[in-house]
């Protein structure tokens, strides 16, 4: 009898472990839209019994269909595409702003062109009143991407800022993920940790790995530690001169990583402020310099009609820095078009060798790098394209291998519902005959207290 | 592989996106007739577009100044022509007067003549343009250069209007040419002239025609050299037409569309995004029967 009872406990302890299998499975179907979500199983094992007879089955687990090296390379996949995107992404209002409307190039060529039609009739104040116009719109058309270069840059900086304090709570999340773990080695809990992880590489890239003691570190590429175990830092950004600094902030330690930050949405987005915009805005600003000084060098070697000479076109801008937001035109010249002085000094009003010289002035190689004015107000352009139209590659790029990396997680990790109806089958199959199992057990016993 | 029914999905509706990304950017090349609408479209290729542009508002500028120079330069020499006119004119009453068979009368009436040649000539050197300009007066445009006794007050400064960057073209003449300087002032001889013969000076009337033959040659030396500015301002303008057609094909080739060859990729693209659609439901309706 005591072998009878003890074959009802095999069978008991045998359902109790399918029922585990099917609680898996069915939680792996529940699960299956949850983003991040690993598949699980249920291992069985053997238990022996006593003598030969009397064994039975546990669940081991559940366990987690996942690998740490393939989540490492997404992670690093994903660093890299939200920094391309990112970058990317950054400069599309800047770059629409300065390539829609009358660009500046156009506009330049808008001025040489007027100074081409004053040459032919230097006296006609219709055409002074045009040249006067088209140097105005070319003041404003660089005051004007100047300052939308200006707003693309504080963009950035406030995203930057929002993005730092999302690495901090991203941060928490995977101390926190840690601690769980280490409590009770919860799937689920991985499972999250994995998951910030993944967002916290695509905020700023860097490497994530598992150690020994089952515990995540996360640094960065500077190796800044952001999150030690269960220990997590703190990402902060401190106004500066030129925009805002990034630290990390562990305790009373600060560790600068704005210029080291090589991945991830924020690397994206420095990259962008630090990079491209302050290089469009330096360029701005040595464009409208160059644009003031050198046809101020000619206007005011050259004579108005009334004679007088010595006047600057455009107010001359002190210092490079600040010269696009700062570029107008002599407000006397604006109200007395006579006072566009194109005609040689000492000569008559129908003399034109200022304009003349105004026209050559284009193809002088007198701009940044050498070029000619035109060219660097090109350059302004097209680098910022080239940029954007590189880090729009890469992102491409990246967008293929992180594709292969999901299929790759997928074919390990990934929920199939036709997989897991299955299993479900076998699972309730297995319990049905363990039940028969059971109540055949039952009947025996049964049978044998009544002929007792 | 193992791939998921998830995964399938997601692949099947990537792809779709991806198709229909590709086909409109291919309906608006199409549509637009334009492969670089946006500077990121191809960077280089929009930056040599626009240097070509640039260099082809220099190059219609220039057309329009060299119009201009043009009718300049034909306006003045049609004063030059009526002024060669007159002096050829004078030579033969001068040379009529100078003759024994002339009475002082006959002579005061071709002296009356020649006066009011002279004021026809003087209207003709202090030609003004449309806009107001004299056009024989040097730099000093907007002032006579001829006082009524025929003596040029302007200067000597012709004026050039850029062709290009780096060349120009002269399109004004001063009226110096019709003084001294290169060979007779011709004005004041034809008052000298007049004078001559109001006041039945023989003498000084055949003193005057060594002068009037310089006038002549000074006057078809000065439309030759009109002529040659013409013929170099019509040239230049013909190849700036050229340059101008020669930059639009450049900037066409470099920023639109070959519409046969955009046409067939639209085509091959809507054919890929349809494949993908009934892949995608073939898919969906897989996964609902299995799950069924």
């Amino acid at each position: 009898m005591s072998n009878l009872l003890s074959l009802m406990n095999t069978g008991a302890a045998a359902i109790t472990t399918q029922n585990a299998g099917i609680a898996v499975a069915s939680d792996n179907v529940a699960n299956i839209n949850t983003e991040g979500r690993t598949r699980q199983r249920v291992d069985m094992e053997a238990v022996s019994g006593l003598g030969m007879f009397g064994g039975s089955v546990r669940a081991v687990g559940p366990q987690r269909y996942a690998d740490d090296l393939l989540a490492g390379s997404i992670r690093s996949t994903a660093g890299s595409l939200s920094m391309s995107r990112a970058f990317a992404a950054a400069l599309d209002v800047p770059l629409s702003e300065l390539s829609s409307g009358k660009t500046i190039d156009q506009a330049l060529s808008d001025l040489y062109a007027q100074f081409q039609s004053l040459s032919a009739s230097p006296t006609d104040t219709v055409s002074r009143e045009a040249t006067i116009a088209a140097a105005r719109a070319l003041a404003e058309g660089i005051q004007r991407r100047a300052e939308a270069v200006d707003a693309a840059f504080a963009a950035a900086q406030e995203r930057i800022e929002a993005n730092t304090s999302d690495v901090t709570s991203l941060a928490k999340q995977i101390a926190a993920a840690n601690a769980a773990v280490a409590k009770s080695g919860d799937p689920v809990a991985a499972d999250k940790r994995d998951l910030a992880a993944r967002k916290l590489a695509e905020l700023v890239g860097g490497q994530a790995r598992i150690d020994p003691d089952g515990q995540m570190r996360f640094t960065l590429d500077n190796g800044a530690v952001l999150v030690d175990g269960q220990r997590a830092a703190k990402m902060e950004t401190t106004p500066t001169a030129t925009g805002s600094r990034i630290e990390v902030v562990d305790g009373a330690n600060r560790r600068d990583v704005t210029t080291s930050l090589t991945g991830g949405k924020l690397g994206g987005e420095v990259a962008a402020r630090d990079q491209a915009l302050a290089g469009a805005r330096a360029q701005l600003d040595q464009l409208a310099f160059d644009v003031a000084t050198n046809v101020n060098a000619i206007h005011r070697t050259h004579a108005a009609l009334d004679g007088s000479t010595g006047r600057d076109l455009f107010v001359q801008p002190t210092a490079v820095a600040g010269a696009a937001k700062a570029l107008t035109i002599n407000t006397a010249i604006e109200d007395d078009p006579a006072l566009l002085a194109v005609g040689t000094v000492g000569s008559g009003p129908g003399d034109n060798a200022g304009a003349i010289a105004m026209v050559s002035l284009s193809a002088q190689n007198v701009g940044a790098g050498g070029r000619t004015l035109g060219d660097a107000a090109l350059d302004v352009i097209g680098k910022l394209a080239t940029a954007s139209s590189e880090a729009t590659t890469d992102a491409e790029t990246s967008e293929v291998l992180a594709n292969h990396l999901d299929g790759l997680r997928d074919s390990i990790s990934g929920v199939d519902t036709d997989e897991e109806l299955a299993s479900l089958s076998q699972f309730e199959n297995v319990s049905r005959a363990l039940m028969r199992f059971v109540s055949t057990c039952d009947s025996l016993l049964g049978s044998l207290i009544e002929s007792l | 592989m193992r791939v998921t029914g998830n995964r399938m999905m997601e692949l099947a509706q990537a792809a779709v996106s991806r198709n229909q990304a590709k086909v409109g950017e291919l309906a608006e090349q199409v549509s637009s007739g334009k492969r670089v609408a946006i500077p990121t479209d191809d960077p280089a290729a929009w930056v040599q577009g626009r240097r070509a542009e640039m260099r082809m508002a220099l190059s219609e500028g220039a057309t329009k100044v060299l119009d201009r120079a043009h009718d300049r330069l034909e306006f003045a020499d049609g004063m030059l022509e009526s002024m060669a006119e007159i002096v050829s004119h004078v030579q033969t009453l001068a040379v009529q007067g100078a003759s024994a068979g002339y009475s002082a009368s006959d002579r005061a009436l071709l002296g009356d003549q020649v006066a009011g040649m002279l004021v026809t000539a003087l209207g003709n050197a202090n030609g003004r343009t449309p806009d107001g300009e004299y056009l024989f007066a040097g730099s000093q445009s907007l002032t006579a250069p001829f006082d009524a006794a025929g003596n040029y007050t302007g200067d000597t400064i012709g004026r050039d209007v850029p062709t290009d960057e780096n060349t120009v073209v002269g399109e004004t003449v001063p009226g110096s040419i019709l003084t001294a300087a290169h060979g007779v002032d011709i004005l004041p001889l034809l008052g000298r002239i007049s004078t001559a013969l109001l006041a039945n000076d023989v003498p000084g009337l055949q003193a005057t025609l060594g002068d009037l033959d310089i006038a002549v040659s000074q006057l078809a030396s000065a439309r030759t050299r009109m002529g040659v500015r013409l013929s170099l301002v019509d040239e230049t303008r013909e190849a700036h037409g050229n340059l101008t057609a020669q930059l639009t094909i450049e900037q066409s080739r470099l920023t639109e569309i070959d519409t046969v060859d955009a046409a067939g990729k639209l085509a091959q693209a809507s054919n890929g995004l349809e494949v993908s659609r009934a892949v995608s439901a073939s898919i969906a309706a897989m996964l609902k029967s299995a799950i069924g």
